[in-house]
């Protein structure tokens, strides 16, 4: 699918100056730029929370009408109601018990079994990034969109993560799937480079505002042979690194 | 009942729990009652003029006195049904009043002209204007109205729109239904808010019914007793319904939250 010729801006200030990127059913295309570049704007645009200068496109219409799951910079969750609560809370097509198992099965899977009656306040930033992702993986989509999820966490926190949200995208879709089976179609934008790398299938690398795509590279390594042990992904990253120090 | 935090007071004989910390509060709270109370005898015994300034015990006589009056309840019972009056209507208009505020700022705008009138109006004008307009009884319960209701509509109007425009975008990401929103965002985060409203309201209620009673002299009231004490000279007589005044807003607030524990508390346990 491919999302084309993009343009945004907010007054005077252009952000999106003519995007356009390919984005492939059940795979993670990533987008790789410096902060305030726009990325993000992009992603809400796909999202449908904010509105292109130009009337959106056939492409754009069919991704939006797709069902999608997000995963913010934040964990924004609702600071009154419990971990299982703010799961159970975009379960809403669900009758109430179906909402409570779908909701501890995947506190369990994110290995936060035990937590389901905690308020976020009570839980580490960690903890909080991981009920989000419980709840963005409990909510039947076919899209998800990540803007910076692993934004501020430390390497070791953030690679668990990682491993969570493999292990949960890569299984039998939640009951109540609005039809889309298999691993999700995923854009993920991030401003850091080793995310991209072990997470992105596809990398766009952004130039900064108003962003405009300066390179596409496909991630020679399998989603699940990618670590940070493994030669290639290092590589990949040194080659991803290269692009940036070389834009000017 | 407030708890009082010393830090650094820490007595090391003392063990440092939470039971030893809020005897140690309620022991300093009492201690700083006890101190007012010796100065305020210390000063009436300086002056030694009753009709200055009446000793604590004095005054306790004298409430006792008022309080064994047959009229007692019925002045009271007046004041406490025009605050109850005065408090809802505000509450409830001043509710809806905020969230339109807070909602649209269109209806901002357009209220904003009459609500800034009514906080800059002197409260005498206002109690003055009701004197010529209505009823004595009513008086107060017009006066009590026009008072609290900009605060809580401005109160509520913060709240509104104080909530997460990160919780809504969220919402709309996952096309949450618009009662959810309502009843999971919009409810729980404006609640603190109404809260605090309507505590401030209710003290404030009180102060305005009584001075607008002692204008207006219904037949009777708080307000009303304490004219006339005043009139009579009786000084230890105004100390008496004073302290009434004051126990009846501390009891009207140790309700408000009772019954607003007996809510949450009943809404936790359900959920």
């Amino acid at each position: 699918m491919r999302i084309s010729g993009i343009h945004k801006s907010f007054g005077t200030l252009k952000v999106l100056d003519g995007v356009s990127i390919d984005v492939t059913e059940g795979m993670v295309t990533a987008i790789l730029g410096p902060s305030g570049c726009g990325k993000t704007t992009l992603l809400r645009i796909c999202a449908g929370l904010v509105e292109p200068d130009q009337a959106p496109d056939a492409s754009l219409v069919q991704l939006r009408s797709q069902r999608a799951a997000f995963l913010f910079q934040e964990p924004r969750l609702l600071p009154w109601d419990t971990a299982a609560e703010n799961v159970e809370l975009v379960l809403q097509d669900l009758a109430p018990q179906d909402r409570r198992s779908v909701a501890s099965r995947l506190l369990d899977e994110v290995g936060l079994s035990g937590y389901g009656g905690y308020y976020p306040p009570e839980l580490s930033g960690g903890m909080k990034q991981r009920v989000a992702m419980a709840r963005c993986f409990a909510y039947p989509a076919a899209v998800l969109y990540m803007d910076e999820p692993f934004q501020g966490l430390d390497l070791e926190l953030k690679l668990s993560l990682f491993d969570t949200f493999r292990s949960l995208n890569f299984q039998e879709p939640p009951p109540g799937d609005t039809g889309a089976s298999g691993p999700r179609t995923v854009i993920f934008v991030t401003h850091d480079v080793t995310e991209a790398a072990l997470l992105g299938d596809h990398v766009y690398v952004f130039s900064p505002r108003p962003a405009t795509v300066r390179h596409r590279v496909d991630n020679p390594v399998p989603m699940n042979e990618r670590a940070l042990q493994n030669a290639a992904v290092r590589d990949f990253e040194g080659q991803l690194y290269g692009m940036i120090l070389t834009q000017g | 009942m407030k708890r009082f935090h010393f830090p650094g007071s820490a007595d090391p004989a003392v063990p440092d729990t939470f039971f030893y910390r809020r005897a140690r509060g309620y022991l300093i709270f009492a201690l700083s009652v006890i101190v007012l109370l010796l100065v305020w005898q210390f000063l009436a015994r300086l002056i030694h003029l009753e009709i200055i300034l009446p000793t604590p015990s004095r005054v306790l006589r004298e409430l006792g006195q008022i309080a064994s009056q047959p009229d007692f309840l019925h002045s009271l019972g007046s004041t406490v049904a025009r605050g109850a009056a005065g408090f809802l209507v505000a509450a409830g208009t001043g509710f809806v009043a905020g969230l339109a505020v807070g909602l649209s700022r269109g209806v901002e705008n357009a209220l904003k002209p009459l609500i800034t009138l009514i906080q800059a109006t002197p409260v005498m004008s206002v109690i003055l204007l009701a004197l010529i307009w209505f009823r004595t009884g009513g008086v107060p319960i017009f006066v009590a109205f026009l008072m609290t209701f900009p605060v809580i509509t401005l109160n509520v109007a913060r709240g509104v729109r104080e909530v997460d425009t990160h919780l809504l975008e969220m919402s709309r990401a996952y096309h949450l239904r618009r009662r959810t929103v309502l009843t999971r965002i919009y409810i729980p985060s404006v609640s603190p808010y109404v809260i605090s409203a309507f505590s401030i309201a209710l003290g404030l209620t009180w102060k305005v019914i009584i001075a607008a009673e002692v204008l207006s002299q219904p037949p009777f009231g708080i307000g009303t007793q304490l004219q006339e004490a005043r009139v009579e000279l009786e000084t230890a007589r105004v100390f008496a319904w004073t302290a009434v005044a004051v126990l009846l807003a501390g009891a009207s607030d140790g309700l408000f939250y009772l019954l607003l524990r007996a809510v949450t508390g009943k809404r936790k346990a359900t959920v």
